[in-house]
């Protein structure tokens, strides 16, 4: 019964098929495996669900009035699940981390001042205290049009970032900012809001007198991940 | 064409972004944005089900286990691999089939999708009047697939049908149909501009 064939070209052809569900049990595991190592397949699934969403919008039709009370009643009776989370690669040396860096292709425009992080309170005097500090140390990273400087103060024990032509994070992501410790390992230091572009302000969280570097990475928006999820798209060495 | 936008009843359109962030803030249990959530998305949702399973109170059974998946899940979305909507469509639609689909043997679907539906030919005056301006969009983008193709997606989608059974419902060869469903869709989402 089953034509296709596990290495052959014919699994490629389920793509859209699988999209709408429309396999059964034994072709969606096969599809699934698949999809694991075919990149081209898992980017047209993703596109194809996009597509297929959007032809739901031809079903509408008002949910009953009780259905509401009792789908949130019941979700208040359940912990969502956490996370998968990855295992943080502790002790792993700065200096490969560093390298992992660059690539960004930070372009241009926008002006928005953001205020930090620190619950809401516009802080721009925290900021100001640390960017005017008599110790501070400025670390510039350059692409194009963008600079992203941390700036330190170690008698502070404060960094912030500024930068000038950052372009917007992709849509649902945001910049998350990293100070890296004495043995390596990075540290939340909080995330740039999302949509944040052109000239931002921010305060890192932590203890910026400690550490030996700072990086950004690319995290998904209102999260605060343990580690990063991925290399650092900038890194500023403080030794340098 | 925005393709990531939804309407919720009102015909308000909701920002991607902001059900991302309503899904992530559902991940670290935040049951207002849930109920944001589902205020927001509802109509779609329980739309799309009521089309798939048909039975009102199956179709209430599915929508509750789809909210209480997304609400359990939440954490695994992943705005990098597709947006917020997608993500909970493809739930939504996931266990709607799944819930046909095992209560074929019960129910004598086949026919009744034959009477009701195979020569509906997408009529745009017929029955939607709450309907959103995203549906308006949507019959006519459906309107520029060939009607084969259409009939495929149409019965793949809504139908809740197997490729193979859809190739079975149409007389065609069983790779035929897979084809014009994949062909159907890539038309639908050049259509729309559709992007990851």
């Amino acid at each position: 019964m089953n034509l296709l064939n596990r290495n052959g070209n014919d699994v490629h052809s389920l793509v859209g098929a699988y999209a709408v569900d429309a396999v059964d049990a034994d072709e969606r595991r096969m599809f699934e495996e698949h999809l694991r190592e075919c990149e081209s397949c898992a980017h047209e699934v993703a596109e194809l669900q996009q597509t297929a969403a959007i032809l739901a919008a031809d079903a509408e039709t008002a949910p009953p009035a009780g259905l509401r009370e009792s789908v949130l009643r019941e979700a208040r009776a359940v912990r969502p699940n956490p996370p998968v989370v990855t295992p943080l690669r502790r002790r792993r040396p700065i200096g490969g981390w560093l390298l992992a860096a660059a690539a960004a292709l930070l372009l241009v425009i926008g002006g928005i001042a953001w205020h930090p992080w620190t619950s809401g309170t516009p802080t721009v005097s925290a900021a100001q205290r640390i960017l005017s500090a008599s110790d501070a140390e400025r670390y510039a990273h350059r692409d194009g049009s963008t600079v992203v400087t941390v700036v330190r103060s170690p008698q502070l024990k404060q960094a912030a970032v500024t930068t000038t032509g950052l372009k917007a994070a992709p849509s649902g992501m945001a910049y998350t900012m990293w100070l890296i410790d004495a043995s390596g390992k990075p540290v939340d230091a909080g995330q740039l809001p999302p949509g944040a572009s052109g000239a931002v302000t921010y305060v890192l969280r932590g203890d910026a007198a400690s550490a030996t570097a700072a990086a950004v990475t690319m995290e998904p928006a209102g999260t605060n991940p343990a580690a990063p999820s991925s290399k650092s798209i900038m890194a500023m060495d403080f030794s340098s | 064409m925005s393709v990531h936008a939804v309407d919720d009843s009102s015909g308000r359109p909701v920002a991607p972004d902001r059900l991302g962030g309503l899904i992530t803030a559902c991940s670290r249990g935040d049951d207002r944005s849930f109920a944001e959530l589902y205020d927001v998305t509802a109509p779609r949702v329980f739309g799309l089900v009521l089309r798939v399973v048909r039975d009102h109170a199956q179709a209430e059974e599915v929508t509750q286990e789809v909210y209480l998946a997304v609400w359990r899940t939440a954490a695994s979305f992943d705005p990098a691999k597709g947006s917020a909507l997608s993500w909970l469509m493809t739930i939504a639609h996931r266990r709607a089939v799944d819930r046909v689909r095992s209560a074929q043997a019960q129910t004598d679907r086949d026919t009744a999708y034959g009477l009701r539906d195979r020569d509906r030919d997408y009529d745009v005056t017929a029955e939607d009047a709450h309907r959103s301006m995203d549906a308006e969009r949507v019959r006519k983008a459906l309107a520029t697939l060939t009607p084969s193709q259409a009939e495929a997606i149409e019965l793949a989608y809504f139908g809740g049908y197997t490729h193979r059974e859809v190739a079975a419902l149409l007389k065609l060869p069983v790779g035929t149909a897979k084809t014009r469903i994949r062909d159907g869709l890539i038309r639908l989402r050049d259509a729309w501009g559709v992007e990851r």
